[in-house]
């Protein structure tokens, strides 16, 4: 060992300069390059004693270090990176070397060609302080300016297109700034975040969400349909009572609420020319609705599954997860040590989960286990069915029971029942949690959402059914109009059974908690079940919209009550979540959950009613036809009659109407989906053949280490005063190596280093 | 847009919009809020590019960050000198990382700066067990803290050198798509 403060008199450093991968994992362009084991500078070092300390050493060392560019690939298809240079042996403290230069040149000549929004974006997204992003924008205009100059003849067309990108920039950053000041419930969000974490969060998040396409649709109904129906209004004549906002029936049957009020005629006003064809505008409009709504929830769904879609062949334990994926949205003193706790309670039952991971279930076990989860899918369906068959019991049976109890409030009946199913159900299928037992957690939450789903879907599709098969056959009164009832107090039910269950229950559940059976502690808020029901009410109100327009302005109502009543009894009555929920994973089931069963069977129910049924004669603006379709086909044939509309019936009669065109377009998707499906499947592959040429590489640099330190051993028996080993390099490339050579499994492998040096 | 505010120049104002994630509204609202942080030491006028640093313990008061087991690291990685004591240029920096607009790249070698306690570019086991203990705030015992450091380097280590270099990390977050949504600090 040197006495202290000498010089450096040979210098070891394995300089790591990773050439190979030089984009995102993801990208299709990936050059995978052994490191070539001559390129290594190799070069022995020492240190004086005085230096040898724990970690102070790098943090020394590194802090005032020249910037450090760290290999980072951006998830564009831009393909510049920047190299790691590990300059801790250069002792200049000059903040560029050349080598960072020549990068930062590369990297300013890869921006010039960009547009002006793509190299924004690239900027941002550098991992660099804001001085440098500054320098690296300046420098680009700079550059680009002097290329521009000497390009003389810039013609009309790239400077047009310039000066639009422009505009069209400052023109999206001022509408997002707009956006975002009248965003809703900004620092409420914040707070409940605060408090509660991303989960719960996401809850809420999802509430408003369904608001926004509550608010598009009202706008677009009053806009299209309502107001003009508004001016051609004729007189009501029936009395007002109270009891119409919970039937619905009465007064409102003949106001703009439902689709009988409206008129089948053109209006037209004062001869004036223009006219507004009714028909054509009330099928119009709830078909656009529709369409944007179909298309939101396709790219949102489209979204949410990029960003979070994992590789089922590399799910994890997730310990890494735990540790790595701290909620910093947490900022409440008492949930962040809340928040503590709980981790660290999670982190011991993983531990545990991971050491009995090996240990196999008996048979008898198996067995046991096997039958307790077919026996609650037994009870599950039964519940579900019987539920199913008594809703449509009830419903069969309600115009005889109508008929029997003149009291107004007899509608009510069905209403109340569906609630009250949909309020113990789930509480029940919850209750399934102490029978049985699943080896992974997230199987249960799975398992309890798809139990939920089918008992909501299935007493919706009963519904369906029973309106689109009996009701509308009912020749005498205006049918759609009394669904539209139907529906509106089904939503309104479940909205006042929400209020209860969210002011009464979940306060009597905190009383109970809290004084009398003080082992329950507070609830959890229950993410699935809530979201489930907003998801259940959504359905009822896409569906009804086309017998009952005002429907969406209703449901925006009760949202935006929700969200408050929501948040009040979540701060008096509820405690912060003690698992870790994954929330991202969550969201994107729910939203496919929305798409799938709910607005698919939306179109369908809809799709049957349009081109199946027949509407009734005397209410609504179709009436007399004897199908709803009818109303596009008679306004096909009167374009049919203009020769300036030729093309709209070309297009009707050869791309909506043609059989031959969605065949060819049918096999062109399929086509595309499956040359989509076998590149995946290539990349699949390529993802685990690196993954095996990574440990490759992690053994060569092992085995490598073994040798050279094997050699070091040998020169300095040979010359045991020119040559100490650097300790720093060692311990960098050592870890594996004192692991395997030391009997008691040390991590602290600094120190047990130290302690073995001496004897080197 | 009207520009009638006088603490930037119109230039300056553009190019912390193009070099961050925030609107022009959002970098005015923060200013102010680094500005309230120390309203004596900080001027209201900002044209001049004056170099003020607000001190580290004021910016770990700051309601979003004041309960943060992580918030002294956080200040280390985005300030200048990695003492903590933040310019302006740093705080909009680091609240830039951490909004919703991110990207999970930009965000992933941010948190694996703020986790590598050491500054070496390399998550060791010594990183991971003073984050294991700044997350547990000692409840856990050594030895649990040790076997959860080997749990995590067994899982994560992709080239299986004892430590997590960079692109371990970023494979790790590949497959914790929650990352980009815990990663993040409203204001």
């Amino acid at each position: 060992m040197l006495s202290g403060g000498q010089v450096n008199e040979i210098i070891v450093e394995v300089e790591h300069v990773p050439s190979g991968i030089q984009s995102h994992p993801s990208s299709s362009q990936i050059v995978p390059e052994k490191t070539p084991v001559n390129s290594n500078s190799i070069l022995v070092s020492s240190i004086s004693e005085s230096d040898v300390t724990d970690s102070q050493i790098f943090s020394n060392r590194n802090d005032k270090k020249g910037k450090q560019l760290l290999q980072f690939a951006t998830p564009l298809k831009e393909s510049f990176a920047l190299t790691l240079h590990n300059s801790e042996n250069e002792g200049l403290d000059t903040p560029y070397t050349s080598h960072e230069n020549i990068q930062g040149q590369e990297l300013i000549e890869s921006l010039i060609p960009m547009t002006s929004r793509d190299r924004i974006k690239a900027i941002r997204n550098q991992p660099r302080t804001m001085e440098e992003k500054r320098n690296l924008r300046k420098m680009v205009d700079k550059e680009k300016s002097k290329k521009s100059r000497r390009i003389l003849e810039l013609n009309c067309c790239a400077q047009c297109l310039n000066s639009i990108s422009l505009a069209y920039r400052r023109f999206k950053n001022n509408l997002s700034e707009l956006l975002n000041s009248i965003s809703l419930w900004q620092k409420t969000l914040k707070v409940i975040g605060g408090k509660f974490g991303t989960s719960v969060l996401s809850y809420f998040n999802f509430l408003r969400w369904l608001l926004k396409f509550n608010i598009f649709s009202f706008i677009v109904t009053f806009s299209f349909i309502i107001i003009p129906q508004l001016t051609v209004m004729e007189k009501n004549h029936l009395q007002f009572t109270g009891l119409e906002f919970l039937t619905g029936a009465g007064y409102f049957t003949n106001t703009v609420m439902y689709y009988g009020f409206y008129t089948n005629s053109t209006i037209q006003h004062d001869n004036s020319g223009a006219s507004y064809n009714m028909q054509l505008a009330y099928i119009f409009t709830i078909g656009g609705c529709l369409v944007v709504c179909f298309f939101s929830l396709l790219f949102s769904m489209a979204r949410y599954f990029r960003n979070n879609f994992i590789n089922p062949h590399i799910y994890s334990r997730g310990i890494a997860k735990l540790i790595f994926c701290w909620d910093f949205t947490v900022t409440h003193e008492s949930a962040v040590k809340l928040k503590q706790k709980n981790l660290s309670t999670e982190i011991r039952e993983n531990l545990s989960e991971i050491l009995q991971e090996n240990v196999k279930l008996t048979f008898n076990q198996q067995f046991i286990r096997f039958s307790a989860h077919v026996a609650a899918w037994v009870v599950s369906s039964g519940v579900a069915i019987t539920c199913c068959a008594a809703v449509y019991y009830l419903a069969e049976n309600n115009l005889q029971f109508l008929a029997n109890h003149s009291n107004p409030g007899a509608v009510l009946l069905l209403p109340f029942v569906v609630s009250c199913i949909n309020l113990v159900v789930p509480r029940f299928y919850s209750m399934f949690r102490l029978v049985e037992r699943y080896e992974m957690p997230r199987h249960e939450v799975y398992t309890l959402l798809i139990r939920n789903i089918f008992l909501k879907i299935s007493i919706i599709g009963i519904l369906c059914y029973y309106w689109l098969n009996i009701v509308a056959l009912d020749s005498e009164e205006c049918w759609e109009t009394l669904i539209g009832q139907e529906i509106y107090r089904l939503l309104l039910m479940d909205f006042v059974f929400s209020l209860a269950d969210s002011l009464l229950g979940e306060f009597l559940r905190r009383i109970i908690g809290m004084r009398l059976i003080t082992s329950l502690g507070l609830q959890e808020f229950d993410i699935a079940r809530n979201v489930l029901e907003l998801i259940y009410a959504q359905t009822l109100v896409w569906i009804g919209t086309f017998f009952c327009p005002l429907l969406p302005f209703i449901q925006m109502i009760t949202l935006f009550l929700m969200f408050y009543v929501k948040n009040i009894s979540l701060m008096m009555n509820f405690q912060p979540p003690s698992k870790a929920w994954r929330a991202s994973q969550m969201m994107t089931f729910f939203i496919f959950l929305l798409f799938f069963p709910s607005f698919t069977g939306v179109l369908c129910t809809l799709a049957i009613t349009i081109w199946r049924l027949k509407p009734s004669a005397d209410c609504g603006p179709f009436r007399g036809l004897s199908f709803f379709i009818e109303s596009i086909y008679r306004w096909i044939d009167t374009l049919n009659q203009t020769p300036s509309y030729l093309w709209v019936v070309w297009i009707y009669q050869n791309l909506i109407g043609s059989v031959h065109f969605f065949f060819i377009l049918t096999l062109i998707v399929l086509i595309i989906t499956y040359l989509y499906w076998q590149i995946t499947e290539g990349r699949k592959i390529m993802i685990r053949l690196l993954h095996e040429q990574i440990i490759n590489e992690g053994k060569d640099k092992m085995f490598l280490i073994d040798k050279l330190i094997k050699l070091q051993g040998m020169e300095k028996r040979a010359n045991p005063t020119l040559f100490t080993l650097e300790r720093r390099d060692l311990e960098q490339w050592g870890p594996q190596h004192v692991r395997q050579h030391d009997a008691p499994r040390d991590l602290r492998f600094r120190q047990s280093f130290q302690e073995d040096n001496p004897k080197a | 847009m009207g520009n009638k505010q006088t603490v930037f120049t119109h230039e300056q104002l553009e190019a912390y919009q193009d070099c961050t994630f925030f609107t022009r509204k959002e970098i005015m609202r923060l200013f102010y809020r680094y500005q309230d942080l120390a309203p004596q030491l900080v001027p209201l006028d900002y044209t001049s590019c004056p170099d003020v640093k607000v001190p580290y313990e004021l910016i770990g008061s700051m309601p979003e960050l004041k309960d943060n087991p992580f918030r002294q690291r956080i200040a280390q990685v985005f300030s200048e000198d990695g003492d903590g004591h933040m310019t302006l240029d740093n705080f909009l920096d680091m609240f830039s990382v951490m909004s919703e607009m991110a990207p999970r790249d930009l965000k992933a070698y941010y948190a694996f700066k703020i986790y590598d306690f050491n500054n070496d570019d390399y998550i060791c086991a010594w990183d991971l067990e003073q984050t294991v203990t700044k997350l547990t705030r000692g409840e856990l015992s050594t030895e649990e803290v040790s076997l959860i450091c080997e749990k995590v380097l067994d899982e994560a280590d992709g080239d299986h050198d004892g430590r997590l270099s960079l692109e371990d990390f970023q494979n790790m977050i590949l497959r914790a798509p929650d990352f980009l949504s815990t990663f993040h600090i409203c204001i």
